[in-house]
């Protein structure tokens, strides 16, 4: 076993692991701070450093990606309040708004039409996401973790990935119900 | 055929859906619902471009062409990575298991217990688990995480104990004797020179190729130190004592669920199965068959009151009626002249409810603490008093969407709880620390702000009283760089964020004051070979580690 390995003190069990997984933490990583390429590459030798420091916790009891994850989850928050600290960055008023939600009474359930569906439209609210929504949407869209999987990755009860995942959502539609429907079709 | 779905339940299960993460049976019946729903087609339609849009976006992101570099960057960093110590007066690694031959030493029976593999509810929440992270997270998850959130002194029983007990060991001449990666999951006092704790050791280093054994430590002339020898193959989460001659502990067998492998290097998963109940009278742990209430044990927690009444909340992990539906499975047991028997938990709840916490202090009245949501509402606390069920939902409490993970209870116009809340203000959505107060006819949300920037850190797991109106909150964060750990504490009614813990602290297991200048708690940290508990004591103002020996 690999983290067995690990725990052991095999770098080059550590190497396997490192290869497997950077593609996709890479990923997962780039969403969550922003494509600062510098940040992100700190971000997986954190990971992996952590990896390497308590490969021998792990007890199999979840999936190893889904403790890798949850590490990276943990890194990637870091470097977001790190990120937001520095006095130039743009990402102070992300870090601040990264609690932030829509306000449930304004969209209602099921409130939204076909311009939704629009995919460009749907990438620029995307981006509208709140750091904390977005990872949720990506862990189980673009990672395939399920509900359970993700709310121990992210730390919280798989009632609060429900109301993340549902935010996500209505701040997407809020997004695109304040996008001009010309200007969609037009870019469609 | 699994059970037609709601609107509202298709609609839940949709991200998993389009993720191709639901089982056959969730797949089956959501496929059903949106054969015949329109609408929910139509939400259906708005994940699927969701999905694809974020399949997109990942082609977004520039290739990837520095990883060999990257990894030998990484590599050469990895020797000055290892992990150290944490603090100890001793110097050295805990201190190999003493054998305590003390009369009366030694649980009535000791037994191997293996049984069919089941496999248990896993209740990580942030809990789990400051730490170096998210190995304690996982580590904690099999061994504490959600179980042992909120050990506690459960009902304050006021200092009358410090003025007839002999008086307070000083801190300097406190030792303990642990074996090594020993967890402590309860402590209870019955002077400030007698107490017992209990807990479970893990053997066999990191891949605990032994399962796990029992734990049970004694204070007395200032040390703690083992009691007897160990069960096999067993835990011990909760003990509570009447009097000094007279308590009971909980705990579970285990069993390994591991799955073989032609290649035998399949790691070992201890898994927790049927209750094991200890009293001790007359001297002596003996072991007692209470009826079985859950098929499997996940958590169970005693709480004793000094009358000798007494509570255990057992926590039976979740059943499946059916595939693709789950019911949470909590017993309450009452013991009640010198019966053992369980109390229906008659909430208006559905299946989704989740039990913390219990504490009691006086006879025939429980408080249990959760959150869970009801036909019309969510549950976040009950009371039982003679009989019957008060229950208190987020509206009537007055905060919103409220997770209780721990209850004490002080007096009849005292009683805490604690946990975090949610809720949305002009800067957005936000989960909070929450600490609320029953006076016997109100609750009351008590000011406690957030941890600096810290934001993480927004649920109080344990909450125990110092004294009547001095009480103290620990937090359990799961965050990597949150040395040392943090504790809330109240004064004058004012709670603040104390810098308290004498070492990196996972989390507390449990908090007990034997008066009002003088407590002992359990803590969990990490060493080298796994996460193992430290014992701390409060004296003068401060916490400190017991020493090893």
């Amino acid at each position: 076993m690999l983290l067995a390995q690990i725990a052991a003190g095999d770098e080059e069990a550590l190497r396997h692991l490192y290869l497997a997984y950077r593609p996709r933490l890479r990923r997962y990583l780039w969403h969550q701070l922003g494509g600062d390429t510098p940040c992100v590459e700190e971000a997986l030798q954190d990971i992996f450093l952590a990896v390497w420091k308590t490969a021998g916790g792990y007890r199999a009891e979840a999936r190893v990606s889904t403790w890798i994850y949850q590490i990276a989850h943990y890194v990637a928050l870091d470097a977001r309040r790190r990120l937001a600290r520095r006095p130039d960055s743009l990402w102070l008023a992300a870090a601040r708004e990264d609690d932030a939600a829509p306000d449930e009474s304004e969209m209602a359930d099921g409130a939204f039409d076909d311009t939704v569906l629009n995919r460009l439209a749907l990438g620029d609210a995307l981006d509208h996401l709140t750091p904390k929504h977005r990872e949720a949407l990506g862990l189980v869209f673009q990672h395939g973790f399920s509900l359970d999987e993700t709310a121990r990755i992210l730390d919280v009860p798989v009632g609060t990935v429900k109301s993340r995942i549902s935010y996500a959502r209505k701040a997407l539609l809020r997004t695109l119900a304040a996008t001009p429907v010309e200007e969609v079709r037009h870019d469609a | 055929m699994t059970p037609d779905l709601t609107c509202a339940e298709c609609r839940e299960l949709l991200p998993w859906l389009l993720a191709e993460r639901l089982s056959p049976a969730e797949r089956s019946a959501a496929e059903r619902h949106l054969v015949d729903c329109a609408a929910c087609r139509r939400e259906a339609a708005l994940w699927s471009a969701l999905a694809t849009t974020l399949a997109d976006e990942e082609r977004r992101i520039p290739p990837d062409s520095g990883a060999n570099h990257a990894w030998l960057a990484l590599r050469d960093q990895l020797p000055q990575q290892w992990p150290t110590l944490p603090p100890s007066e001793s110097g050295a690694a805990y201190s190999m298991r003493t054998t305590n031959d003390a009369p009366g030493s030694g649980v009535a029976q000791r037994a191997t217990l293996r049984t069919a593999s089941r496999q248990p509810r896993h209740r990580l929440r942030r809990s789990a688990l400051a730490l170096p992270a998210a190995v304690v997270l996982i580590a904690l998850t099999v061994t504490l995480f959600g179980l042992f959130g909120a050990q506690l002194r459960h009902s304050y029983r006021p200092a009358a104990a410090a003025t007839s007990a002999p008086a307070a060991c000083a801190s300097s001449g406190l030792r303990a004797s642990l074996p090594p990666n020993a967890i402590i999951g309860d402590i209870s006092m019955t002077s400030p020179r007698d107490g017992w704790a209990v807990g479970w050791v893990q053997h066999g280093g990191q891949q605990q190729a032994v399962a796990p054994t029992t734990l049970l430590l004694r204070f007395q002339n200032c040390r703690w130190q083992p009691f007897g020898e160990g069960i096999a193959a067993a835990e011990l989460f909760s003990v509570s004592m009447n009097s000094a001659t007279d308590g009971w502990a909980v705990g579970a067998t285990v069993i390994d669920a591991s799955v073989s492998s032609p290649t035998g290097d399949a790691p070992h998963d201890w898994e927790r199965s049927k209750l094991l109940t200890f009293h001790y009278v007359d001297g002596q742990w003996q072991r007692v068959n209470l009826p079985t209430v859950a098929s499997i044990i996940i958590f169970a927690k005693v709480r004793m009151t000094a009358s000798g009444d007494g509570w255990m909340l057992i926590d039976g992990g979740k059943t499946h009626s059916s595939p693709d539906t789950v019911k949470f499975a909590y017993s309450l047991l009452h013991y009640q002249g010198g019966v053992w028997a369980p109390v229906p938990l008659t909430f208006d709840v559905s299946d989704s409810l989740e039990l913390w916490d219990v504490a009691a202090m006086t006879p025939d009245d429980c408080w249990v603490v959760g959150y869970g949501t009801t036909t019309s509402d969510t549950f976040a606390v009950a009371h039982y008093h003679q009989g019957t069920w008060t229950t208190w939902s987020d509206s009537q409490l007055g905060v919103t969407y409220p997770t209780l993970y721990a209850v004490t209870v002080t007096g009849p116009t005292g009683v805490w709880v604690a946990g975090s809340y949610h809720f949305h203000d002009a800067n957005g959505d936000h989960t909070a620390p929450l600490v609320m107060r029953y006076d016997g006819a109100t609750w009351t949300r008590e000011r406690v702000g957030d941890y600096g920037d810290q934001q993480s850190i927004h649920d109080l797991m344990t909450i125990a009283a110092q004294s009547p109106n001095e009480l103290w909150a620990f937090p359990q964060t799961g965050h990597l760089s949150i040395p040392p750990y943090h504790m809330a504490r109240e004064s004058d009614g004012k709670w603040t964020w104390i810098a308290a813990a004498p070492v990196n602290i996972i989390t507390i297991n449990a908090v007990v004051f034997v008066s009002e200048t003088e407590g002992f708690a359990a803590a969990v940290t990490q060493t080298p070979a796994g996460i193992a508990s430290v014992l701390l004591h409060y004296a003068n103002g401060a916490w400190s580690a017991i020493p090893t020996s």
